[in-house]
């Protein structure tokens, strides 16, 4: 006994250098992530509660001490209310679509069929067209005049309106051009997805006789839960980041129908030039978001499948 | 936190290329590079640079380089973010509503200052006094003149000639008050045979610049204190008898299909009157040039017209349009070069090219009758009407124009007031009262914040 | 005999697939209709766009609109600009996310876990929250206008640094073992056995955060004021307010901007799908 208890300080003392020496090891490999994340991620979010406790002047020279006005502001304001409507509106409105129509072309994709890598390749092309790219594109698209999606559903019988204009119609106008770039993104993902899927399960389903409807209710989608929630998971965050589209094909009108969040921020802090009210926004904005998250995994414990 | 912040950066910026000059006089190619930021696109951008280039090719000190910023808002943007930056420009042009904002920011210099300074203007035989007295007292508070007025528009009622005489009335004497502009619709209407309308009378765009026009055309005023002229400007005064004339007017004329809303964008109106579904339109005279020479032979299909308003004493056009404003962060060799060009830009010859080449107005009153701008005028008499338009307003603080901080803000109250009594299905006295309530409030914390 | 049957079974198999191969080409018809029309109208003159009903094959294609589109704004600066810094945030993520990831997966030190979580953490704070004070800090630091002001706040990516370590997680542990024998030190280790055996992951990497970086919109729409630093994306957005009415020119002009990324991610097409395959999907 005399021995072991002689033996203790000795050991733990060694225990301490080599931790010391394995932080040393490891600190050139994540420093540089650590360092950035500490400037740009981290120090905003602690910036940007400070601002949202105080007004600032429009030339950014002065802040004044307002304690929680601002943030009473936002949770009381109608305007902030209803641009959380809207974004979730189009979070809804993106996502479900984006998943959806991902997995049908993951699946059709997902044949063997000769000259199938063309297909795949056109289903996933939209992921190169950049937020500007795609918006110009659907800004003629979208031409209550002289654009071609009135011209084809006019030949089609179909009714048409004015898209961009109407308060009604602007957010779902804004969000199929949103729905256009995300598919290849999703497709690309779910097809990884499906791929990944071992052989064995089809042929065990196949065994117990499961035809091919059963075999995809029962092998493919619980198989591509994770993947769905991936898809889903990023669509939101997607959704709730949207500036580009916004800003070229609306500019947040008509009638504040397509002011999401972001452009509510942006409007604030740069048009407006209200930074302090704009922060205090973002903040709120954080915790719905970290809230909504939370929720999310929640329900992912529930309905998603793990091997 | 932020000392930290700037620790981590000062760490990466030790192992990155700095680009940054340092903050001293732009060169360029020899001279003193003076850069200006400006809003000018398409043709009238074209024209800008006609003038720039003629400035640079008559002396060898300053290379004035004019850069496009997008619309004014984004210029402007652009120029609070640069505050304190390399990025600052020497110039920048900026629309009329801004004048407060800038006055607030302490960050330029006032033309006057320049004006006092400068032997060759304060000449007699010079002067300012052949400047267009309205846009001057636009550009002037308390006595000094901040900014130099520039590039002038107003709103004129363009109309179709023909179709005015098909439908019997007189295209010499065309309508001057929003009645007046019902009658002549009920008569311009045209339907098809299965009883929609073909072409209606009048096609209205949301500005709110128009509803300023029309509240000044009543002699009516914006804000209080003298319309911020006479004092800060504490709160809106446009809630009244006189903006819910317009808005009921607006509503009831959209409403029964005798005008149609065109939205917001801007030229869509016109576009409307061009391409036959209309007949009037209420435009800016900003892209009047540009429109008449489009239209080629046809543009005299097409007269012009001042801007119709509720039937009102002693009202009269406000001319604001944009100004160039000069920033203090400059070295002073830069500044004195914007200066410099700036007089060049505002001689007389100068201006009646620019109001030649963009329709602008010219500055200088002895511009009009110079040419080109004469033989602009035989060709186009549209042009006119617009001057008549302003020569008849009465100089007074009504037509001066209001000076307010967060103008931007309150003119998006009321193109929100618009579009709600158009399509959101409110009362012109509802929507008029919430823009007055948005509009204090951002007025209030506006002056607050910079108090 | 079987030669026949060979022949009828694959004719009957071409048969059973036309409805498989209808909807393939449907479904290319319709995500590729933007792209058509685009191209189209980049191609006519000004009076054909204006017309009713639109015109959908260019009879007479102009050309001249893709010499505007590049020599009406500075296209070509813009594109330098833009390759510029998608270059400098992909070696930046890369290199960020592999020697993070390379700590996580091979290497054991304290607050490994706490440390995990952190990264974790900045996937949950929005971006909305951080434009605002990097905006600040740039403007403080003069690095508006600048390759820097574009492009630091981006070097580090969580997304990426789990991307990796999901991948390295799937190495043989034994090949650590072998080397720490050989005497290779952890960086050695890093460069000359797991790079090499990560090509796949690191090109998926490389591709979405080029494509990522090279569509941005916001960041650079706010740190930029100088023409000469603008990107594409800016570019041509600026080219559409400016030129409003010249509808063709813009949308030539969009095609522009549309095509490097479009080779990429043809030429790139295999890293696309399966570098996010091999167990690196899995929420």
């Amino acid at each position: 006994m005399t021995t072991d208890a002689r033996l203790l300080p000795e050991r733990r003392r060694g225990s301490v250098a080599r931790s010391l020496r394995q932080l040393a090891a490891a600190s050139p490999f994540v420093l540089p992530s650590v360092v950035l994340f500490g400037v740009f991620v981290f120090y905003p979010l602690a910036r940007s509660v400070y601002l949202g406790f105080h007004a600032t002047d429009p030339f950014g020279r002065r802040e004044v001490w307002v304690g929680i006005e601002q943030y009473r502001d936002v949770l009381t304001s109608s305007d902030f209310r209803y641009s959380l409507l809207v974004t979730g509106q189009f979070a809804l409105y993106t996502v479900v679509p984006s998943t959806v129509i991902g997995l049908y072309l993951a699946l059709l994709a997902h044949q063997r069929l000769p000259g199938i890598l063309l297909f795949r390749t056109i289903f996933s092309s939209t992921v190169a067209s950049s937020v500007a790219v795609s918006s110009v594109m659907w800004l003629l698209l979208l031409n209550p005049g002289v654009g071609v999606l009135n011209y084809l559903l006019d030949e089609g019988g179909l009714p048409t309106a004015s898209w961009l204009t109407e308060p009604r119609w602007a957010l779902p106008a804004v969000a199929m051009t949103t729905v256009w770039m995300n598919i290849g993104f999703a497709t690309i993902v779910i097809l990884a997805g499906l791929q990944n899927i071992p052989e064995e399960l089809y042929e065990a389903a196949r065994v117990d006789g499961a035809g091919r409807r059963n075999q995809f209710l029962h092998v493919t989608l619980p198989a591509l839960s994770p993947t769905l929630l991936f898809v889903s998971v990023v669509g939101v965050i997607f959704a709730f980041q949207s500036f580009g589209q916004i800003h070229i094909l609306t500019r947040g009108g008509p009638l504040d129908s397509t002011t999401v969040i972001v452009y509510s921020i942006y409007r604030e802090a740069f048009l407006h030039y209200n930074v302090g009210l704009a922060s205090a926004q973002a903040i709120v904005l954080f915790v719905i978001v970290l809230l909504l998250t939370m929720a999310q995994f929640v329900a992912a414990q529930r309905w998603v499948f793990y091997r | 936190m932020r000392r930290i912040a700037l620790l981590f950066a000062v760490m990466i910026a030790g192992s990155v290329l700095s680009g940054c000059a340092e903050h001293g006089v732009r060169h360029s190619g020899g001279r003193i590079e003076v850069r200006l930021w400006h809003s000018m696109g398409g043709v009238n951008g074209g024209a800008l640079q006609k003038i720039v280039d003629g400035y640079n090719g008559s002396q060898d000190v300053y290379e004035v380089r004019a850069i496009y910023q997008g619309g004014y808002p984004d210029s402007l943007k652009k120029l609070v973010s640069s505050f304190g930056t390399e990025s600052m420009p020497a110039m920048i042009q900026l629309d009329d509503i801004e004048l407060r904002f800038m006055v607030d920011s302490e960050a330029t210099v006032p033309a006057q200052d320049f004006i006092e300074a400068d032997a060759e203007i304060a000449a007699p035989s010079v002067g300012l006094g052949d400047f267009e007295p309205r846009a001057v007292d636009y550009y002037a508070l308390d006595g000094k003149l901040r900014a130099m007025p520039f590039n002038l528009s107003g709103p004129v009622l363009y109309y179709d000639r023909d179709a005015f005489r098909e439908a019997g009335l007189d295209p010499d004497h065309p309508p001057a008050t929003l009645d007046d502009i019902r009658a002549a619709s009920e008569r311009l209407l045209v339907r098809d045979e299965s009883g929609s309308i073909k072409r209606n009378g009048i096609a209205l765009s949301i500005n709110a610049w128009y509803f300023e026009q029309m509240l000044a055309k009543q002699g009516a005023l914006y804000a209080n204190n003298g319309n911020g002229r006479e004092g800060l400007a504490t709160e809106v005064v446009f809630g009244g008898a006189e903006g819910e004339a317009i808005l009921t007017w607006w509503q009831d004329m959209v409403r029964s299909g005798l005008a149609t809303n065109v939205g917001r964008q801007g030229l869509q109106a016109l576009l409307a009157v061009i391409t036959g579904k209309s007949t009037m339109a209420v435009e800016s005279t900003a892209s009047m040039r540009a429109i008449l020479a489009a239209l080629g032979p046809a543009a005299s299909k097409f007269g012009a017209a001042p801007m119709p308003a509720p039937a009102g004493e002693g009202g009269g056009v406000v001319v604001g349009g944009a100004a160039m404003w000069i920033m203090k962060d400059r070295p002073e060799q830069e500044r004195r070069g914007a200066w410099e060009f700036l007089k060049y830009a505002t001689q007389p010859q100068v201006q009646a090219q620019w109001h030649f080449d963009t329709g602008y107005f010219p500055v200088r009153v002895s511009a009009w009758d110079m040419e080109p701008a004469a033989s602009l005028h035989r060709d186009f008499p549209q042009f006119a009407a617009a001057r008549d338009q302003v020569l008849r307003s009465p100089r007074s603080l009504a037509t001066a124009g209001a000076v307010i901080g967060p103008f931007t803000q309150v003119r998006e109250g009321i193109e929100t007031a618009f579009e709600q009594i158009l399509v959101g299905g409110e009362t012109p006295r509802q929507a008029l009262d919430r823009a007055v309530r948005d509009a204090n409030r951002a007025i209030e914390r506006y002056n607050r914040s910079v108090e | 005999m079987s030669r026949m049957k060979h022949v009828r079974r694959a004719l009957v198999r071409a048969v059973l697939s036309l409805p498989s191969y209808a909807l393939l080409i449907a479904s290319a018809a319709v995500i590729l209709f933007p792209l058509y029309v685009t191209t189209v109208d980049s191609l006519q003159p000004l009076q054909k766009l204006l017309s009713f009903p639109p015109d959908l094959w260019p009879d007479t294609p102009r050309w001249a609109n893709y010499r505007s589109a590049m020599t009406d704004i500075p296209m070509p600066r813009y594109m330098l600009n833009s390759l510029i810094m998608a270059s400098v945030i992909t070696i930046g993520q890369v290199t960020t996310a592999a020697l993070a990831a390379y700590a996580f997966s091979f290497m054991r030190f304290p607050l490994r876990t706490p440390l995990f979580f952190v990264f974790l953490s900045t996937m949950m704070v929005p971006w909305e929250i951080s434009i605002i004070p990097n905006f600040q800090t740039m403007q403080r630091l003069n690095w508006l206008d600048t390759y820097q002001g574009l492009t630091l706040p981006f070097l580090a990516t969580a997304f990426g640094t789990f991307l990796l370590r999901q991948h390295f997680m799937t190495l043989p542990r034994e090949l650590k073992d072998a080397a720490d024998i050989d005497g290779y030190g952890d960086l050695r280790f890093l460069l000359f056995v797991v790079i090499p055996l990560s090509r796949a992951a690191l090109a998926t990497l490389a591709v979405f955060s080029f494509l990522q970086a090279w569509n941005q919109y916001l960041w650079p729409l706010l740190v930029t004021n100088d023409p000469d630093m603008r990107t594409v994306q800016i570019g041509i957005a600026a080219l559409r307010d400016e030129e409003v009415q010249r509808t063709n020119v813009v949308l030539a002009g969009t095609v522009i901007a549309l095509l490097p990324m479009l080779v990429l991610v043809i030429a790139f097409q295999r890293f696309l799908v399966r570098g996010l395959t091999a167990g690196a999907v899995k929420g």
